[in-house]
């Protein structure tokens, strides 16, 4: 019996190879489609979970009060060993300092850029799983000046990875190899290309971060003995900040106090609340990408569902007869779960193979490392079960009931039936189809109009022409670079350059005294370190005072110009020229720099626009020894050829490093690589799933005008045009849009509003944008009823109502 | 071979009641060919649906080879057709997808005979009924006649007390129709009941007993001399 179900499915398949080519094809690129951000997703939420003791890792961070409260993702250097000396139940701490920027590793005279390398613990071996290929993780890092190097970096600066006990110069610093690892999984929080030990950093710089509690800038990482609530251990930081941090800050003039908090390892990823924080992901482009996979998946399905109801008209002659000839409901319900089973599984295996075909093109768009082998992993084949068992229930199950519970004498007569809750059904199921594309399409628009908005703002500076040219870290490079400096200065193709601690993505923050009234207040701000050319160079304007100049050298240490949102959350909107600023602060209002506020600029943005304006201190630094970068201004035209000779110019000077150029723009782009990313994945996806929708449209409104052939064909008998017959066709799709979009539209906001709320500064949800994809959504269901329309058109009636 | 008591069938809608038939009782013996005549809409292929228990009586009795049948359970009843009825349809209703060979074979799959038995029993058949040579054809690919004369294979290829058809040359030509009536009567001589349906007074003359209906009652009953000879 199983043989002949099976040649009348094979045949009635072959009998309908469009649509059954167009469904599996449907159902295996949404299978593939969803596979894929399946796999994101996974990835995304296994974040540092293969190391053994995850469970009992936590990171420490800290809401620090200095007049104005910072939660912070560092700490300073003495709070780890504290907790493991006071408290028993913490078994060991880890600390990571530095890494953010580039570094020079110079192995045999040869100088490699390499950034990511961070200062560590011997600890880190313990807390952390890392494997090793040489060395021994118990004595890795004990030693000063001892570094351990991952694969990949090993094999950039020596070639191999049996490089135990060799050595290399980091920066001026000489070190020795003690361990190779293998590279840090991409689904890590802490990245880094190497690790050297904590000893080597400079007994003072260590002392620094040590004695001064609020000298933030270490990562620490706590291993508890066993599994903790967070919550639980919130009594013993308090405890720490009591013992410990009033009373330093009370003996050094300060009431600033912290409030130590621990965050889970497996947390930590999501955890964007604080600053000085590595990159991490964001819930609302995963929760986003979820809803994506799943949407996908459904509009794949429902094709699949739909095709299989829409031929129940067909296969109801076939269920009559067998009945008739001694078929049992059971064995009617069993035919078609196996049929939806087969198609199922063949549809599941040529979407596993799309998903291997397209991982490459995916990692890139991504950013991920997803490896073939990912696919294969128990939760992605559970995954991929359950989807099985969803999709093959789904479309065999309902038609399987509804076809065994046919009475033949109906079917057999020729009667046709009337489609009641079947067909209200299959139309539900294609106005979620129209619902989810219309999500999508919505969603595409406002991401790439977020996109355009980003790109378009006014960033308070002007970005076209301005390059930055970062200078060598390594002192002795820096000033072979100067005599290139200088020759910026006589080039008439360069209206203007300027020195400065300027990145692009962030900003220093240090602790100032500002006047508030009567007193002076703690607080700590941004600020950046500028000479007086910087305001030219960027473009800023100046709204009130003056700039820093050469022509009052007490600018150097009296000197401060902030920005307008800085004038506001001071309070010193009446009058903010000649208030009273302190940095390098010592006890009883003493500092190093005490001085006034000589000018106000309009606010610009020097962080990208995930970040609301922030209050902001230019400090004059007119000999910039520390100045890492400098900004050229050309004039207007074309300057690559200038930019050639700067370069040529550069690497006759500087010869040990090479010429290190960005662009503001691409700078600024950089910082919204995540937005681009989802804006490509969406493009692509909410392509695939409209094209899908199409597939399913497609086949369902063929099965719809087959159904009612003959009503056509005594409409068109008593006179229908064809435009009439067409919107006989189009009428209920077009209902069910507008149905769709009505539906939609409250989604939609509410789920983009969340993550536009995201940015500081963001688009708004435009109603041309929903419109425009209902409207993009109805003219595909046009096109597929004016196919569909034409063809009829071309019937002779007749043979419609004959067949009947 | 059957007996009827006072069947009664009613059809509901939401806006009327319909009587299908109306306290109808009727023997039919072993061996017999009975036709079943009557205007549209009298209740002939509703009372052929609860004969071959494709459909419930409201009320009334059926008895098949003397047992009950009438309260059986679907799968009961299932079990009794499979193996006692063949059915011929006025509109063929064989399997667009499969052979004519396969369509004949699908009862006696039901019936769990093996392969070797069912080929030889289909290959008897089709033989019989002069359609061998196209055993590897599909439905669509015969003439009417030729569908029909599958469907009577198919309907006797078990070999069944009784056969129920259903207007079977209501879409022939007279040439294919009285084709059909013909192995119908041969059946009949040997030893198989027909039931047939016909609107057609002429296709009725094959039968030994003509039972007319009107309004699902029985108007007459008349005995057809000739096929008494």
């Amino acid at each position: 019996m199983l043989g002949n179900q099976l040649k009348v499915l094979w045949r009635n398949l072959l009998g309908n190879r469009v649509y059954t080519l167009l469904n599996v094809i449907g159902l295996a690129v949404g299978i593939a489609a969803s596979t894929l951000i399946g796999l994101y997703v996974i990835d995304e939420l296994s974040y540092d979970n293969y190391h053994e003791k995850k469970d009992r890792i936590y990171r420490l961070t800290t809401t620090l009060d200095l007049g104005g409260d910072m939660q912070a993702a560092v700490t300073n250097m003495a709070v780890g060993p504290t907790l493991k000396r006071d408290y028993p139940l913490v078994e060991n701490y880890v600390r990571f300092f530095g890494g953010g920027g580039e570094v020079e590793l110079t192995v045999d005279n040869t100088v490699y850029k390499t950034d990511n390398i961070r200062f560590t613990d011997s600890t880190l071996f313990d807390v952390f799983t890392y494997e090793f290929i040489q060395g021994d993780p118990k004595d890795a890092l004990k030693a000063p000046n001892t570094v351990v190097l991952t694969k990949t970096l090993a094999l950039k600066v020596f070639g191999a990875t049996d490089v135990l006990n060799k050595q290399l110069k980091m920066n001026n610093s000489m070190l020795r190899v003690t361990g190779v690892i293998e590279d840090v999984k991409p689904n890590s929080e802490m990245q880094f290309k190497a690790v050297v030990s904590m000893s080597t950093l400079p007994q003072q710089t260590r002392d620094v971060f040590t004695q001064d509690w609020f000298r933030i800038g270490v990562f620490t990482f706590i291993l508890m003995k066993e599994t903790i609530d967070p919550y639980d251990f919130e009594d013993e930081l308090d405890e720490v900040n009591e013992k410990y941090v009033l009373p330093w800050g009370q003996a050094n003039g300060s009431e600033a106090s912290h409030d130590f908090r621990l965050t889970a390892l497996k947390d930590v990823h999501f955890d964007n609340r604080h600053e000085y924080d590595l990159p991490k992901g964001k819930k609302s482009t995963l929760y986003i990408f979820v809803l994506l996979g799943f949407f996908l998946l459904l509009i794949a399905a429902f094709n699949f569902i739909n095709l299989s109801l829409a031929q129940q008209r067909k296969r109801s002659k076939e269920v009559g007869v067998r009945k008739t000839l001694g078929a049992s409901n059971s064995s009617i319900m069993r035919q078609f779960i196996l049929e939806s089973c087969l198609l199922t599984a063949v549809s599941m295996l040529i979407g596993l193979m799309l998903t291997e075909i397209f991982l490459e093109q995916f990692n890139q768009v991504s950013g991920k490392y997803i490896v073939a082998w990912d696919v294969f992993t128990p939760k992605v084949l559970a995954i991929e079960l359950g989807i099985f068992v969803f999709i093959a229930l789904l479309s065999g199950a309902y038609p399987a009931f509804i076809l065994s519970n046919l009475k033949p004498t109906t079917v057999l007569k020729g009667t046709q039936q009337k489609e009641g809750s079947v067909g209200l059904f299959r139309k539900l199921l294609i106005g979620l189809q129209f619902l989810f594309s219309i999500f999508m399409i919505t969603g595409s628009f406002l991401v790439g109009d977020q996109l355009e908005y980003i790109r378009s703002k006014n960033l308070g500076f002007d970005k076209e022409n301005l390059v930055t040219v970062t200078l060598p870290s390594d002192t002795t490079a820096r000033k072979n670079a100067l005599p290139w400096i200088d020759l910026l200065k006589n080039d008439d193709r360069i209206k203007s350059y300027s020195r400065s601690n300027l990145p692009t993505g962030g900003s220093p923050e240090i602790m100032f005294r500002i006047e508030d009234g009567e007193r002076l207040q703690e607080r700590t701000v941004k600020c950046l370190f500028v000479d007086e050319y910087f305001a030219e160079v960027l473009g800023l304007k100046l709204t009130q005072g003056r700039f820093f100049s050469s022509k009052f050298p007490t600018d150097a240490q009296q000197g401060f110009i902030v920005n307008q949102t800085a004038v506001k959350e001071f309070g010193w909107e009446d009058e903010p020229l000649n208030k009273r600023v302190q940095w390098g602060l010592l006890a009883d209002n003493q500092a190093e720099n005490d001085g006034k506020v000589i000018g106000v600029i309009d606010d610009f943005n020097f962080q990208s626009l995930h970040n609301k304006l922030e209050p902001l201190i230019l400090l004059y630094n007119p000999s910039l020894q520390g100045g890492t970068t400098v900004s050229i201004r050309f004039k207007e035209g074309d300057y690559t050829k200038t930019l050639s000779y700067l370069e040529e110019e550069w690497n006759k000077t500087v010869k040990t490093h090479a010429f290190d150029l960005s662009f503001y723009d691409q700078d600024i782009a950089e910082n919204y690589r995540d937005e681009n990313k989802l804006f490509t994945i969406f493009m692509f996806f909410s392509a695939v799933s409209i094209i899908l929708a199409s597939f399913g449209l497609f086949s369902i409104l063929s099965y719809s005008i087959q159904a009612r052939s003959k009503e056509i064909g005594i409409r068109k008998v008593l006179g229908a045009t064809d435009v009439q017959v067409m919107w006989i066709i189009a009428k209920d799709f077009v209902w069910l849009m507008i149905g769709a979009f009505v539906l939609a539209t409250p989604v939609v906001y509410f789920l983009w509003s969340s993550w536009l709320d995201d940015f500081a500064y963001h688009t708004n949800l435009q109603i041309g944008s929903l419109i425009l994809s209902l409207l993009i959504a109805l003219v595909l269901v046009l096109i597929t009823v004016i196919y569909h329309g034409i063809k009829v058109s071309k019937s002779n009636p007749i043979d419609t109502i004959r067949v009947e | 071979m059957l007996k009827l008591e006072n069947i009664v069938k009613k059809y509901r809608t939401s806006a009327v009641e319909t009587l299908a038939v109306n306290g109808l009782s009727i023997t039919i013996n072993q061996g017999e060919f009975v036709a079943i005549m009557g205007a549209s809409g009298c209740g002939k292929s509703t009372l052929l649906n609860i004969i071959g228990m494709l459909d419930n009586a409201d009320s009334g009795s059926y008895f098949l080879d003397g047992k009950d049948v009438s309260s059986l359970k679907a799968n009961e009843r299932t079990d009794v057709r499979k193996n006692t009825i063949g059915f011929v349809f006025q509109n063929f209703n064989l399997i667009d997808e499969l052979t004519v060979g396969e369509n004949v074979e699908l009862p006696l799959q039901y019936l769990n005979i093996p392969k070797s038995e069912r080929k030889q029993k289909v290959d008897r058949v089709l033989e019989k009924m002069g359609i061998a040579h196209r055993k590897n054809h599909y439905p669509s690919q015969l003439s009417g006649g030729q569908q029909q004369r599958v469907a009577v294979a198919r309907a006797v290829v078990t070999e069944p007390k009784l056969v129920l058809a259903d207007e079977p040359t209501g879409n022939l030509d007279s040439h294919f129709g009285n084709e059909v009536l013909d192995i119908l009567k041969g059946l009949n001589a040997a030893g198989t009941t027909i039931v047939m349906v016909t609107h057609s007074s002429n296709d009725a003359k094959v039968a030994q007993r003509i039972i007319e209906l009107r309004d699902g009652k029985l108007l007459t009953e008349r005995v057809e001399a000739v096929n008494q000879l």
